[in-house]
């Protein structure tokens, strides 16, 4: 048989033919890939679910936004309380610096030595009696030696030592107070810094216009005390 | 005019079927094309899309934003935390202070004058308890690690003076207390007592003279006392 001769034409034709199938064939199938309609379905629901939940995540910013101005308002007030409390309860104990009018005693034992007038060395009752005068006659804050007197200030003997605030001190022995100075030094020497020369105490009671105390400077630790439960 | 080729005007019909279906094709193609981009249902769903994406948007801002909130409030509510530490700060400064009432063990020293008779040769002034008795006590009891102090319940701070007035104690200028007077020490027990029974301690001291007794308590309660108010002292060093 003899093979059939075909002209270019045909061929030319036949390939613009075989172009515009494929691109038949490919627009077609993109139209089926195109959304159908359950996919705005789908879409409207997932919307409807995000809105939802955007609702519920904006409710919950405004109340932690209200939460956290209530904690930072709350805290800086409650901050704020308890400073001034804690610096009103310090100045009280003793624990801070303080200054005010008042007394300067020095008292030194007796001059030269030997048992008998060791015997009349001051002692830690001295000084506790002298401080209890000093108490009883309005006396705001006291330190000795540099010793703040507070609440759990022990003077007391270690050997032939005073010890306070756990710190030995030696004479002649400097008692500073803050009050009145009038009424403390007139208190003292009606009493009991009368009995001290009796005893050949160098003993000097200056008023003063500003004494300056030192803060107690032992650490406060405790722990068998604790505040009582309120009921 | 150049003749048509044989075999061309042979395939005459099939080329013109051929040109009939290209003629179909091209015309469904460009309708097609046309139609598409405008098809309802795309547009709406492109619509939806966009509104969902925004809206995804949205809901990963929010939630990092009030992830941000959430760690921010643990972070205020762990900052009590520190408000706790300044709480027990001012209970330590009240306790010392006397400003706050306060319990816990600790021992009583019981103090009454002297039960015994005296023969009239005796000095009765030595019989009967003098501040210097009380104070004496109370300073051991400091000695020895005391953590709080009273008299019958009246809390003994830095400023308490002790004056005994017959039968009676004045302390805080305006407490009058009858006696026995028991001396309250919070702290340990153990320690308070053994300080005050030194042999030549404060126990020894006293005993001749006046009814001393020392109990351990479970639960000694002292009360506060009113804060203080200076009309000398002032804070601060000037």
């Amino acid at each position: 048989m003899k093979p059939v001769k075909l002209p270019y034409t045909l061929m030319v034709v036949s390939l613009i033919l075989g172009f515009l199938l494929t691109v038949q064939i490919r627009v077609s199938r993109e139209m089926v890939n195109a959304p159908p309609l359950e996919r705005s379905f789908e879409l409207t629901a997932r919307l409807k679910n995000l809105t939802a939940e955007i609702d519920g995540l904006m409710q919950e910013k405004t109340s932690l936004t209200q939460k956290i101005n209530l904690l930072e308002k709350g805290g800086k007030v409650a901050e704020e309380a308890l400073l001034a409390e804690i610096d009103k309860n310090r100045f009280w104990a003793g624990a801070t610096e303080a200054h005010g009018p008042g007394v300067k005693i020095i008292l030194n034992n007796p001059p030269g030595f030997g048992t008998k007038s060791e015997l009349f060395n001051v002692r830690d009752e001295d000084l506790f009696n002298l401080l209890n005068e000093l108490k009883a006659a309005g006396a705001e804050g006291i330190a000795v030696n540099g010793q703040r007197v507070t609440a759990l200030t022990e003077i007391r003997m270690a050997g032939s030592k005073i010890v306070i605030n756990t710190k030995v001190v030696y004479p002649p022995y400097e008692i500073l107070a803050v009050g009145n100075p009038d009424q403390l030094k007139t208190s003292l020497e009606n009493g009991i810094v009368a009995t001290f020369r009796e005893w050949q105490m160098e003993v000097t009671v200056t008023k003063e216009n500003n004494v300056i105390l030192p803060a107690y400077d032992q650490a406060i630790e405790f722990n068998y005390v604790k505040p009582q439960e309120a009921k | 005019m150049k003749k048509i080729p044989e075999h061309l005007n042979k395939n005459k019909f099939g080329l013109m079927f051929v040109f009939f279906i290209l003629g179909i094709m091209l015309a469904t193609q460009f309708r097609l094309t046309r139609q598409m981009p405008t098809t309802f249902t795309s547009e709406r769903t492109a619509l939806l899309a966009r509104q969902v994406a925004a809206a995804e948007k949205k809901h990963k801002e929010l939630v990092q934003e009030v992830e941000g909130l959430r760690s921010k409030v643990s972070k205020l509510t762990e900052e009590q935390d520190h408000l706790k530490a300044y709480q027990d700060t001012l209970t330590k400064y009240q306790i010392l202070a006397g400003t706050l009432a306060v319990e816990g063990r600790g021992i009583e020293v019981i103090l009454d004058d002297a039960k015994k008779p005296l023969t009239t040769d005796e000095n009765p002034n030595l019989y009967v308890i003098h501040d210097a008795d009380v104070l004496l006590v109370l300073n051991e009891l400091r000695a020895a690690g005391a953590e709080a102090l009273g008299i019958n319940g009246e809390r003994v701070t830095a400023m308490t003076e002790i004056r005994c007035i017959g039968p009676t104690i004045l302390m805080n200028k305006t407490k009058r207390i009858a006696a026995p007077f028991v001396i309250q020490a919070i702290g340990n027990p153990d320690a308070l007592r053994s300080s005050l029974m030194m042999p030549g301690g404060v126990y020894d001291q006293l005993k001749d003279f006046i009814t001393i007794n020392i109990k351990t308590s479970e639960n000694i309660k002292i009360k506060a006392l009113t804060p203080p108010d200076f009309a000398y002292l002032k804070e601060g060093e000037k």
